[in-house]
């Protein structure tokens, strides 16, 4: 059976949900598939940050800002309280080598607009009263916040189906063609083909497999992070809780960071953020290992002996459950948004690595306005798909 | 609910060692070895829990340490099955409100 | 006034079979599907209590059979541990699946 629709957006995560929603409230006729169930990819095994101090100043950042406001009118449009909450964050400081290296950031992002600020012990144990007695210093800014991102993705199916969208889940694409009034023909796995002439890649992790059937490099690797559960618990502190150290190394490829054998293999980095179910769920690590979604017994010891350094009274409160996801990464660090040149139709909106969350609203939106032929945004050539265009 | 004190096949109920733990601030006499949750039932304590979302009242439901109904603050540590932890002489036992607080010298 | 469909089907999370059958209807319709939208299965207990009984309405609402509503696979811990048990030595000869 073949089913027509203006656009067909290829991945049912919450990038996909949100293209498919921005695009639908601007009249568009969407379809949205998914080879899975509801939130199978990286949206459903993530820590649900909206997190403004781990970018440098730039093109993420000035996105960020955007995705926030939009956020705030989700609110209103989509119905609900989508799970978001505005806690704030600290970065924790171990060393001097640490603090010098954060306070020029912290610089840097208070001249590009970011409230955030460097605190000294005492305000930061005012805020933190648990932490080791070693962390000498943090961060603070109060602009860190977070949704529900299964709240957000229903949210959006809702509203968009309202609009007209539909969305086939366990469904994957199994071809692209091309025929010859210009349009695709995306054949799935139960049969159905999808006419029509625009095409949204927007499936994350898998991207690069879409963007194969139309000849289009999309050149995004996974990268495992694992995260444990806590059980439900008191607060831990007013804020969510970051560690410097991986931070310092993205931010100074120069300065040797003492790391430990985890730090080096897993790529640990300390993330301790409360959920929408008051659990605590604890990340994480850098892992390249292909699409292998399993946790492993080395990256819970190493995720959990992390944070026990920093809050010890975590010691007597159980874990009870550890997820993986696989985070969609690119070789610079920033998404894939816009039309593939030569491929007149096929969008990619993908490659977003640990800020898909926080990233999903602007870009479903600057999304739907590429495809609305809106005025160029100059801003985006940055993220154009094109850059990594073989010749 | 009573402790069975002459069962029909397992005959009468041992003598035990007493303990005393507290429960919410009061002494309670208990056997020493018996569940936390078998006490309280024997103690007539109503409920054992509020829950998180709408604060309802909570004791056994199944009793085998699986489905966590039971839980209650224990010596400060929230989330403790009381149907699959015994008492100890001393022990502080506390109806759990939602998920608890940290508690003693501890708390903000 | 309370009537069956506000019996709680998931316990530690205090979700209402009327709000599974909500979700069922809107389309999510696997055991991981309720999980997500609801939290049904992410509480304390982590659903050893309430699974079977999601998956049995969801197959008795959408006619799917039950090994297409099931979960495929299951995470660790397969029980509650404390975060301290990490610093024994059980645990770092602990194998992986």
């Amino acid at each position: 059976m073949t089913r027509s629709a203006d656009v067909l957006v290829i991945g049912g995560g919450i990038i996909g949900l949100s293209c498919g929603f921005y695009l639908s409230k601007r009249g568009k006729r969407v379809f949205v598939l998914d080879t899975g169930g509801f939130a199978d990819g990286a949206s459903g095994a993530c820590d649900d940050m909206i997190l403004f101090q781990s970018k440098k100043p730039g093109i993420n950042l000035e996105l960020t800002f955007e995705s926030l406001e939009l956020y705030k009118s989700l609110l209103t449009e989509l119905g609900g309280d989508l799970g978001f909450a505005n806690l704030g964050g600290m970065v924790l400081i171990e060393n001097q080598q640490e603090l010098e290296i954060m306070e020029e950031f912290v610089a840097q992002q208070r001249s590009y607009g970011l409230d955030v600020e460097v605190i000294d012990k005492r305000e930061m144990l005012k805020k933190q009263p648990f932490l080791s007695d070693h962390i000498i210093a943090s961060t603070y800014s109060r602009m860190d916040s977070q949704v529900d991102p299964f709240a957000v993705m229903r949210g959006f199916e809702r509203k968009g189906t309202s609009y007209g969208m539909k969305v086939f889940r366990r469904n994957g694409v199994v071809g692209i063609d091309r025929i010859g009034t210009g349009d695709f023909q995306v054949s799935t796995v139960d049969g159905t083909i999808f006419q029509t002439p625009v095409v949204i890649n927007a499936a994350g992790t898998w991207a690069g497999q879409i963007g194969a059937m139309v000849a289009a490099n999309v050149p995004i690797t996974p990268k495992r992070g694992q995260i444990v559960i806590t059980e439900r618990v008191p607060p831990i502190g007013d804020t969510n809780i970051w560690s410097a150290k991986y931070l310092v190394t993205k931010l100074r490829s120069d300065v040797v960071v003492d790391l430990n054998e985890d730090e080096r293999s897993l790529g640990l980095s300390l993330a301790l953020t409360r959920s929408g179910g008051d659990t605590y769920l604890i990340g994480s690590t850098r892992e390249f290992v292909g699409f292998d979604k399993r946790t492993t017994i080395a990256g819970i010891r190493a995720i959990i002996n992390q944070t026990l350094k920093v809050v010890p009274k975590l010691r007597e409160v159980n874990f009870i459950r550890s997820i993986a996801g696989l985070r969609p990464s690119t070789p610079d660090g920033r998404m894939l948004l816009g039309e593939h040149a030569g491929i007149e139709g096929f969008f990619t909106a993908a490659g977003h690595e640990g800020d898909g969350i926080a990233l999903a609203p602007i870009t479903g939106k600057l999304l739907a306005s590429m495809v609305c032929h809106d005025p160029v945004d100059q801003r985006l050539d940055e993220l154009s798909p094109n850059r990594f265009a073989k010749s | 609910m009573q402790r069975i004190l002459e069962h029909p096949i397992l005959g009468p109920l041992p003598e035990e060692e007493k303990v005393t733990i507290y429960v919410d601030g009061e002494p309670v006499e208990a056997r020493k070895g018996e569940m936390i949750a078998a006490t309280l039932m024997a103690t007539g304590k109503p409920y054992f829990r509020k829950t998180v979302k709408r604060h309802e009242p909570r004791s056994i439901f199944c009793g085998i340490g699986r489905c966590t109904d039971c839980v209650m603050t224990v010596n400060g540590i929230p989330n403790v099955r009381t149907c699959v932890t015994a008492v100890e002489d001393g022990m502080v036992i506390e109806t759990q409100m939602g998920f608890g607080d940290w508690g003693g010298n501890d708390s903000k | 006034m309370t009537d069956d469909k506000d019996m709680f089907i998931c316990r530690c999370e205090e979700v209402t079979l009327r709000e599974i059958e909500q979700a069922i209807d809107e389309g999510f319709v696997t055991v991981t599907d309720i999980k997500r939208v609801t939290r049904a299965g992410m509480g304390l207990c982590q659903g050893r209590t309430c699974t079977k009984t999601i998956a049995r309405i969801i197959s008795q609402r959408t006619g799917k059979p039950l090994d297409e509503v099931l979960p495929k696979s299951y995470r660790s811990p397969v029980r509650p541990q404390k975060m301290q048990a990490v610093e024994n030595e059980e645990f770092n000869d602990a194998k992986n699946s």
